[in-house]
């Protein structure tokens, strides 16, 4: 903890001492792909700092009130509490979509399941079903161990609201730290199931088909895969649309090479290609 | 006349700098207590501390914590079962029955041991003891992050301080009691529990109050192997999340000055409030040995 308040003092003093810098903040999601873009812009570039943070949307979109970020990283929507202390700021944030987001639902790569239905994984997360035979009667009877993010997470945000509706996990659903703490589970337990951004699938793990819909991105561009959504990054345009470097960033970020970046990460591109 | 001023200088400075150790301490208190109990205004008394349902990001939230101070007992207390038996019989080895090589060495292997970062023993949990606890009782463990796992890893964490400070308690014993005993014909075992132990007990109980206190407070193991479920423990196999990884691994993303701001304020208050009460529970039985 000590160590990180001493990155972040440095972080700010780098910040304050070199003259081209740009600061992006917010979720975790939008992180990997945002720090893809930074290095091939740096390329470009390369008198411009860059510093990448990934601490959760909300997290990003306060750092924007403050002052502390130029470019906030999302994977929701502004709340409305936050459109009202716009209002209360006299400040006027806008989004761009930069990229599209599919949530996979991951298992034991030795588990013998190949597709589950949204209405299940609302059962299994709710707690109303617990195992395995319940979901597939060829499957053992086997408790099932739902894995979940923390709920300080983007993502777990949009599936209790999209797969939840609203409904609350049940208490033996596990809140994990990070993403990797997930993979790293499913990956042990045979009858463990987690669900991750589409960008963080490895080869240890098996993603599931979703109501026979596979996470591709040629699924969640055609709107076909249950459980996608878009990836924001918010800007201050109280005093007119980004100039400098912060929109010459988010242009290359919308252009056809940075597009194809998003590839590379899992995620899906939002424009055209090169 | 500059003697005195020395002195009246040096009486002054310490004055100084226990006084502003204890308006730090008290401030950090008030703070933690001005914002935790607003959430009183929101929520009852009953709701918070008997509620086992910690639901704080929903439409209709819920801040029951019951489930989280229950893995926090859970933790510390199955951590306390393992380390400081270990912590004992090292430290007793350490004190009075290895020679100097075999001193040192141990000696330095526990200040390295003291040395390694949480989050390094976190990944460790993580990625092996999780997979071996799941290896080695494949009918009980469900999931590999769980109140064991964290306990062990914490154990790792504690170790070095029941050891070292129980060590120092021992030794810290007159060399010339332990004689008197040996010389009358007690054999060392009957020494140690007559005569060292006894004398030793209030250095004893110091090491368990700091040793303790340092395990509630851990975070990073517990947010990360802890296993992160809201659910009051039924065995030691169950994953559990404590006080201190709701807290770190909520505070980031809550929104200012809401209830569950506040919540995890009061979370604070309540993990202070423990380790007070442990710490002056020790202290007064350690007054009450040396009557």
């Amino acid at each position: 903890m000590k160590s990180f308040g001493i990155v972040v003092v440095l972080l700010i003093l780098v910040g304050t001492t070199l003259g081209s810098t740009l600061v992006i903040k917010g979720s975790n999601t939008v992180y990997p792909v945002a720090q893809l873009w930074a290095e091939a812009y740096k390329e470009i570039n390369p008198d411009v700092e860059i510093s990448i943070e990934g601490a959760g949307s909300s997290t990003g979109i306060k750092a924007l009130f403050n002052g502390q970020t130029d470019i906030a990283n999302s994977s929701r929507w502004i709340k409305t509490s936050e459109i009202e202390q716009m209002n209360q700021d006299g400040k006027y944030f806008i989004p761009f979509i930069v990229a599209y987001d599919g949530i996979a639902i991951v298992v034991n790569k030795s588990l013998e399941i190949e597709n589950i239905t949204v209405q299940q994984l609302y059962d299994i997360y709710s707690g109303k079903v617990t195992t395995w035979n319940q979901i597939d009667s060829s499957l053992p009877k086997v408790r099932i161990v739902p894995m979940s993010r923390d709920n300080a997470s983007g993502t777990f945000e949009y599936f209790v609201e999209h797969v939840m509706k609203g409904e609350k996990l049940a208490p033996q659903v596990q809140q994990l730290a990070s993403t990797r703490a997930e993979v790293e589970q499913v990956m042990q337990n045979r009858y463990a199931i987690g669900y991750i951004g589409m960008g963080y699938i490895t080869e240890d793990v098996k993603a599931l088909t979703v109501e026979n819909i596979e996470p591709t991105v040629a699924n969640v561009n055609a709107g076909a895969y249950p459980i996608s959504r878009p990836l924001f990054m918010f800007v201050d345009a109280t005093d007119g649309l980004p100039t400098g470097i912060i929109g010459e960033f988010l242009r290359f970020a919308l252009s056809p090479e940075g597009q194809s970046a998003v590839l590379s990460v899992g995620y899906v591109n939002a424009y055209g290609m090169k | 006349m500059s003697r005195k001023r020395i002195d009246l200088f040096s009486r002054l400075s310490v004055t100084v700098a226990a006084l502003l150790t204890m308006v730090i301490l008290f401030g950090i208190f008030f703070f933690l207590i001005s914002d935790g109990v607003k959430v009183f205004g929101k929520i009852s008394l009953k709701d918070f501390f008997l509620s086992t349902r910690w639901y704080p990001t929903y439409e209709d939230a819920e801040f029951g914590i019951l489930a989280l101070l229950s893995g926090t007992l859970a933790v510390t207390g199955l951590t306390l079962l393992v380390s400081i038996p270990l912590g004992f019989i090292s430290a007793i080895f350490l004190a009075e029955f290895s020679n100097r090589k075999t001193h040192d060495f141990l000696k330095y292997v526990f200040e390295l041991t003291a040395g390694i970062p949480s989050v390094v023993l976190g990944s460790f949990g993580l990625k092996y003891i999780s997979r071996w606890l799941m290896e080695l009782f494949p009918m009980k463990v469900w999931t590999g992050l769980n109140i064991l796992n964290a306990s062990l890893m914490l154990s790792v964490l504690a170790m070095p301080y029941f050891v070292t400070l129980i060590e120092d308690a021992l030794k810290a014993v007159p060399v010339d009691q332990k004689e008197a005993s040996l010389a009358l014909g007690a054999n060392m075992t009957s020494t140690l529990f007559r005569v060292l132990i006894p004398q030793a007990r209030s250095g004893i109980l110091n090491a368990i109050i700091l040793g303790t206190n340092r395990i509630i407070g851990e975070t990073m193991v517990v947010l990360m192997i802890a296993g992160g479920a809201t659910m009051i423990p039924q065995s030691i196999f169950d994953p559990v999340r404590p006080l201190t990884a709701a807290i770190a691994g909520e505070m980031g993303e809550v929104e200012l000055a809401s209830t569950h701001y506040f919540a995890l304020f009061m979370i604070g208050v309540v993990l202070l409030t423990i380790s007070l009460i442990f710490t002056v529970t020790a202290m007064r039985l350690k007054r009450g040995m040396k009557r």
